[in-house]
């Protein structure tokens, strides 16, 4: 596989005409498209925006109630209990929850409080993109459990509307760190005196873990993202424009009369595919980064985070490289690689949300949007841009390596062991 | 032994290749001869087994190779008709490139490599890129490629077309060598007659995808043992001095050249001075007059009312 990888890099880096194409157009592209829709971005509170019913079942004044009956009814010291009292007042689960949904997250998330069937309703009618269910007492729930230490669950369901896969995971995740720190420890923090109020917990929660420490993301930032996931794809198209003129100069039949088994030939473009992915899309985000300044400043994790997207995304991008070029040489012809560099491209960019932000489509054009290769690298790009953890982008991440590894397996099964014509 | 048996190959309703029959023997060079279109390169494609056949077999020492291609490519040298290489590839890493594919590693690959660019004579321009050299130069390095993993046969599909003598001559003779010296089975295809000739211990003769005629050079011109040919070489268009001609007893067939016409006659029966009388009575002038013992072209002409180059 060495050898015909070494081959393809060889013949593609003496090809600089190719290589200019490969590595600049999409600068120019992403620069022009950055600067043109800079007010069509900026305009907008930032691309991921969340909307949210919340069905509200905890009797919020009833729990506190009733945690201060269970605090009286304890065999504790009258002092003791007064305090658990003023901290279960200050406390207030369900305040915190909303605290950080109306205030801190106010820049991407709308919060509307309805009634059950009413969520649902407009779940199923796309017109929300999550439910919130709070349970019933979950203030006494919660207090219980941070207060006095006791393993009792109060579960904050989340339904998410299969068109919002991504908007629904990203508020699942900011629940579920919301959730993590309604702990015992949290709560001593505060009733020592080490902490006031819920704003603390809150703030270091949202300064670590969510998307609001990051300024929403420019045009420029979005542009060098939707470009790099797009033209990735022509690289495919060119290895496949590459494997059709060794077709027509019979350097496949010479392969294939040496006996080679073909799944070297598809591994060695594949892989060739890959690597020429990753110099692209690393080239444009550094030259974005250096030259337009279009990044905000990255952490290392945030660097490395976007480095693993982009080699799961190249992955996928070697394996379409495959499925070309087994096409290509099964039937003899580059129609469909023109076809897929000439249209399907197009298709998929404006699906997958690269030249312009997704929000206003059709929510079944967003589901398919979701779906697509370039979608899903855009999605992670984004929330490793905005610093979201590592746990909200492995789902995308399994995608792509798992389509990477149909398309794949496809390739090699049509790959013919002899010419077609 | 390769042989074909009753080997066709049908594409929509055109019939590349009709029920064709060939052997060859081991250390025979044999030649297919046939103009463009005859069905030349879609029977070695199928010999070759890169293509599979409508129907027939092709079997090497009995065994049926279209079944089990992998019996007798590690065996097979094929030079195509187009140069398959990597043309932005220099010499010398194409023949390393394709060395490896044929499995040659280390010390063994480097010699085969200084070897074949040897033998065809381009060891001192093996550095440069492919795209650079001459046509001539390309077919050559074509054909180091297809030597690199010592075959038994080796198919050549018109490996001298578009490229100048000196080259031409050159890997004409090195084939020669290949099958003189090395014991070299070869099947040569083209519509070059006078390659076919020189080279071939055997040749096919193929038209519209049938074989037509098969034998040595001699039993193949003795076909034409009592016929001669006539080239005239005339100053105007032919037409009406060419029906003359068609109508006259002795004249057996006459087709078009590029600068007159070609007579096949028969041989006691020439009567050239009625040709000049008919020549003066329609007041063409005749240049040249050519009396030839018949060639393999003569051949083919009086088989198919055709020249090779048609």
């Amino acid at each position: 596989m060495l050898d015909f990888l070494m081959k393809d890099l060889k013949i593609l880096w003496r090809d600089r005409s190719e290589l200019l194409i490969i590595f600049l157009m999409p600068f120019v592209l992403m620069t022009i498209l950055g600067f043109a829709l800079n007010g069509v971005m900026s305009g907008s509170p930032g691309v991921i925006t969340i909307d949210v019913a919340i069905v509200e079942k905890d009797q919020h004044e009833e729990g506190i109630q009733q945690f201060n009956e269970a605090v009286s009814s304890q065999s504790i010291p009258t002092q003791a209990q007064e305090a658990l009292m003023q901290a279960a007042q200050q406390l207030s689960p369900n305040a915190l929850l909303k605290n950080l949904i109306n205030e801190e997250l106010s820049d991407i998330v709308t919060l509307t409080e309805m009634t059950e069937d009413e969520a649902n309703q407009q779940l199923a009618e796309q017109e929300i993109d999550t439910v919130l269910l709070i349970p019933e007492d979950f203030t006494y729930d919660t207090l219980q459990n941070m207060l006095l230490g006791e393993e009792v669950t109060s579960t904050i369901t989340i339904r998410k509307g299969e068109h919002a896969h991504f908007e629904s995971d990203i508020f699942q995740n900011i629940m579920e760190q919301f959730t993590d720190t309604m702990t015992v420890e949290s709560a001593v923090a505060k009733v020592s005196g080490r902490g006031d109020s819920s704003d603390v917990e809150i703030e270091s929660f949202v300064q670590e873990e969510t998307v609001t420490d990051r300024d929403s993301v420019s045009s420029m930032e979005y542009y060098t993202i939707g470009m790099a996931v797009m033209f990735a794809f022509f690289i495919s198209a060119t290895m496949a424009s590459k494997a059709y003129t060794e077709v027509n100069q019979q350097v496949v039949d010479r392969m294939m009369l040496t006996g080679i088994h073909p799944i070297y030939f598809l591994l060695g473009k594949g892989a060739a595919v890959i690597i020429m992915a990753v110099i692209q899309i690393n080239i444009l985000f550094i030259l974005s980064t250096f030259i337009l300044q279009s990044f905000q400043p990255f952490s290392l994790s945030i660097w490395l985070t976007t480095l693993l997207v982009t080699l799961c995304y190249a992955t996928t991008i070697g394996a379409i490289g495959s499925l070309l070029v087994a096409l290509t040489i099964k039937y003899g012809s580059n129609s469909i690689s023109d076809a897929f560099a000439g249209g399907f491209v197009s298709v998929l960019a404006l699906l997958g949300g690269s030249f312009i932000p997704t929000d206003g489509f059709p929510a079944i054009f967003q589901t398919i949007g979701n779906w697509t290769p370039n979608g899903m690298a855009l999605r992670s790009y984004m929330l490793a841009n905005q610093g979201m953890p590592i746990d909200s982008i492995v789902p995308y991440l399994f995608s792509l390596l798992a389509i990477a590894v149909v398309i794949f397996s496809i390739s090699i099964m049509i790959f013919p062991q002899r010419r077609s014509k | 032994m390769l042989e074909t048996h009753d080997l066709r190959k049908a594409f929509k309703k055109k019939v590349a290749v009709d029920d064709v029959n060939l052997y060859l023997k081991e250390g025979e060079s044999v030649g297919l001869l046939g103009p463009n279109g005859a069905g030349k390169s879609t029977l070695i494609s199928m010999i070759s087994t890169l293509v599979k056949p409508t129907s027939g077999i092709v079997t090497w020492n009995g065994q049926d190779i279209i079944k089990q291609p992998n019996h007798i490519r590690p065996i097979l040298g094929v030079v195509p008709q187009e140069i398959a290489l990597y043309k932005e590839l220099s010499a010398y890493e194409n023949v390393k490139f394709f060395g490896k594919i044929y499995r040659l590693r280390g010390k063994k690959l480097e010699e085969k490599i200084q070897e074949v660019l040897e033998l065809v004579g381009l060891k001192d321009r093996q550095k440069e890129v492919v795209n650079n050299y001459s046509g001539g130069m390309q077919r050559r390095i074509n054909l180091a490629v297809a030597l690199l993993h010592e075959p038994e046969i080796l198919i050549m599909d018109e490996p001298t077309v578009g490229i100048d003598p000196q080259s031409r001559n050159y890997i004409l003779e090195m084939v020669k060598k290949l099958n003189e010296e090395k014991g070299i089975t070869v099947l040569y295809t083209s519509h070059y007659m006078e390659e076919v000739e020189k080279l071939c211990d055997r040749i096919y003769i193929m038209d519209h995808g049938k074989v037509i005629a098969t034998g040595t050079k001699d039993e193949l011109t003795g076909i034409l043992s009592s016929e001669e040919t006539i080239q005239l070489e005339l100053d105007q268009s032919p037409q009406i001095f060419k029906k003359l001609l068609e109508e006259q007893e002795n004249v057996l067939k006459v087709t078009e050249w590029e600068k007159g016409l070609t007579l096949i006659v028969s041989k006691n029966n020439r009567k050239l001075a009625h040709i000049f009388q008919l020549a003066e009575q329609e007041k063409v002038s005749i240049i040249s007059v050519d009396v030839k013992v018949p060639s393999l072209e003569d051949v083919f002409l009086h088989l198919t009312g055709r020249r090779l180059r048609d």
